[in-house]
Parts: structure tokens; C-alpha cells; sequence
């Protein structure tokens, strides 16, 4: 098991506990879905940059990459809100921003029901395009895959 | 290839900083006593101060864990030299020194910003290496406990995290905080302090306690060093 699995029982018992302060039970159910939803997707993105093992030789840089994407883009290092108007509007649905910043906004209940579904919809999208991606990059590296003793 | 990736990496994360320093200051003009130039110079001094210790002592220390481990540590133990400053220096980062080149650049950019007097810039380039050189010893502490611990892994990246965390303005810590990081562990006021000394506020006593605690922490290192050696056993 691995070390995070503190952070999962906490992040259910979150969960379980916020249906008592205030969330109502329709927006619980919504935020788990939020929540279901972008495990899904960032694991089908990250699925999908392990595929770039088939085309690429050294690997190891693209964690810090991929970290550094998630502190600028997913609202770690400052709220995004804070970007200008456009810039915002462009990487607010970043895939980044929806584990990050807009999973926090629906967690401080800074969204309505209705922004809740637009978000969850957006994280669909991105889903989709990654399952996609994946599939495609999957098959066509295999045919450059070379197994040894095989 | 590796050092290229690193160089980038350094240059990436130092980037974002800035970045997200620029973004800060979009809203407002002043963070609890920083402007955004304040700012920004924070930024570049402790990421200069980070570069130059990478530079001198990363890849020393770094190794330190499977030299110990691996009971390799003889031929630099049998050198007639000082086995601790000549382990931790003898190999130089030269990714980290060329991201010190770009961090310096955009230091004497910053600096260019404010009318300093040059005792000023001395004190200033003092306190930078007095806080390398505490950087320094949290590192040689850290990685020294390989001596005892053979899996002290987690303990490696605890000096990283802090000085992630004191490369920014120390007023925006509550007070509890403050005084932690400014009296026990001095790494917040050190990486603060020389932009403190460029915007001209009281830092004599933080000068003088951090010089202090410098040379104790040097004399701390080296006794651990020594009993560190006492426990290491060889593989020849």
C-alpha cells in the first residue's frame, strides 16, 4: 500500500464529515463525482505522457516538468483568478486547473451546483481526449517497441 | 544530456517563481511591506543562495548516502586534508554554476533598481554567503545521519523544504513561525536578510547571530563529522 493512502482516508472522511456543514447532500454528491472524475482524467494524462517511454530515451525530467505545469497552471503557487482576463479564460480549463484550483474553489463551495456540472463536464472532455491520446500513442508505439529475449 | 536537463530544470522552477512574483503584484502594489522589486529581488537572492550551495556541495552531498552506505569513504578519509571540507567540495555542479551565472545577472538587474551606498552591497554579498554557508551545514547535518540511519531518505529533503519556504517574505509568517525560523532555525531572516540590508532596514543583530551561528554550525558539522567516521565501516 502506498505512502499516500493517509491523504485518501482523509480526503474520504472530508467527504463524509462536510455532508453535516453545509454542502447539502446534492452538492456532496456532485463534488464526490468532481473529485471521481479528475482522479481519472490526471491519471489518464499521466498515463498518457508514460506512453512518450516509447519515443523517448531519458524520461526522468518530465515528473519536474509535469510538476512545475501543476504549480503555475493549477493554481498552487497563486490563485488563477489573479491571471488577466484572458489568460485566465485559457488556463482556467487546463487540466492542471481543474485537480487544482477549481477542485479547491468547489471545495471552499465557491461554486454553484450549475458551475459544479460545468466543471465536471470540462474534466469529461479532457478524459475523453487523454483516453483517446492514449490509445493512439499506445498502439503506435508499439510498432516502435523492440522486446529483448522475446 | 543530464546536465543540460538540469541546468533547464533550475532555470524552470527559478522562472515560475518570478513568474508567479509578477502575478502577485499585478493585484496589488505591496505585500506586507514588500513591493513587487523587494519581491523579486527575495526571489533571485535565494535562488542564488540555493545555486552557489548546489554548486560547491550538491553532488558531495548527494553521494555522501551511498558512499557511507557503501563503505567507499577510504581514500578520501587517507588524504592528509581536511576529510569533511575536502568530501564536500571536491566535486563542483557545473549545471548549478551556470544557472548561479543566469541568478547573478538578474540580481545585479534587481539591484540596478535601488540607489545603494556600497557598504550596502558588501553586507549584502556577506549575508548572501553566510547564508550559503548555513544552507551548507543544515545539508551536511542532514545527510551526516546516514552514519546512524541507514534509510534516512525523508530527513535528506527537510533543508530543500525550508529554504522553499524562506524564499519569501518573512512578514507574511505568523509570529510563531517568525521567531522559529528567525532565532532557532535561522534560514527564514538569513535568506531575507539581504534584501532587508538593500531596503535599509535593522539587520545588524540578525548579521551578527547568523555570523555567529555560521562558525558554531561549523564547529557543530565537523563534530558530527568525527563521530559520524567513528561509526563508518569500510568495504575494503
Amino acid at each position: 500500500m502506498g505512502s499516500k493512502v493517509l491523504f485518501i482516508i482523509l480526503y474520504i472522511l472530508f467527504f463524509v464529515i462536510s455532508i453535516f456543514i453545509g454542502y447539502g447532500i446534492l452538492y456532496t454528491a456532485f463534488l464526490f463525482v468532481f473529485l471521481v472524475l479528475n482522479l481519472v482524467m490526471f491519471f489518464l494524462l499521466i498515463s498518457l505522457i508514460g506512453n512518450l517511454g516509447f519515443y523517448l530515451i531519458e524520461m526522468c525530467p518530465l515528473r519536474p516538468i509535469v510538476e512545475a505545469m501543476f504549480l503555475l497552471f493549477g493554481g498552487l503557487l497563486f490563485p488563477l483568478s489573479l491571471l488577466p482576463k484572458n489568460a485566465y479564460k485559457i488556463f482556467s480549463i487546463s487540466p492542471f486547473s481543474m485537480v487544482g484550483y477549481k477542485f479547491s474553489m468547489a471545495l471552499q463551495k465557491m461554486m454553484s451546483v450549475d458551475m459544479l456540472i460545468h466543471e465536471i463536464s470540462i474534466s469529461i472532455i479532457w478524459a475523453v481526449i487523454f483516453y483517446l491520446l492514449y490509445k493512439i500513442t499506445f498502439k503506435l508505439g508499439l510498432k516502435r517497441y523492440e522486446g529483448m529475449g522475446a | 544530456m543530464t546536465a543540460a536537463i538540469t541546468f533547464v530544470l533550475g532555470i524552470l522552477f527559478f522562472s515560475i517563481e518570478l513568474i508567479a512574483g509578477m502575478v502577485f503584484f499585478n493585484a496589488t502594489d505591496n505585500i506586507l511591506g514588500f513591493s513587487k522589486m523587494d519581491y523579486l529581488l527575495l526571489i533571485t537572492t535565494a535562488n542564488t543562495i540555493t545555486f552557489l550551495y548546489q554548486t560547491l556541495a550538491i553532488s558531495s552531498h548527494e553521494n555522501l548516502v551511498d558512499t557511507i552506505l557503501d563503505g567507499k569513504l577510504d581514500y578520501v578519509l587517507l588524504r592528509p586534508v581536511d576529510s569533511m571540507m575536502y568530501y564536500s567540495l571536491y566535486i563542483m555542479d557545473i549545471p548549478s554554476l551556470l544557472n548561479l551565472f543566469v541568478a547573478l545577472i538578474l540580481l545585479k538587474y534587481f539591484l540596478s533598481f535601488y540607489s545603494l551606498q556600497i557598504l550596502q552591497v558588501v553586507l549584502f554579498l556577506i549575508s548572501i554567503i553566510l547564508a550559503t554557508a548555513l544552507l551548507f551545514i543544515l545539508n551536511h547535518l542532514a545527510v551526516c545521519i546516514s552514519f546512524w540511519k541507514d534509510n534516512a531518505l525523508s530527513i535528506l529533503g527537510i533543508p530543500e523544504y525550508l529554504m522553499e519556504f524562506s524564499s519569501r517574505p518573512y512578514s507574511i509568517y505568523p509570529s510563531p513561525l517568525r521567531f522559529i525560523f528567525t532565532w532557532i532555525v535561522p534560514i527564514l531572516k538569513s535568506v531575507n536578510l539581504p534584501v532587508l540590508i538593500i531596503k535599509g532596514e535593522k539587520f545588524e543583530i540578525h548579521l551578527i547571530f547568523l555570523f555567529v551561528l555560521v562558525v558554531l554550525g561549523f564547529i557543530l558539522s565537523r563534530y558530527v563529522w568525527k563521530e559520524g567516521i567513528k561509526r563508518y565501516a569500510s568495504s575494503n
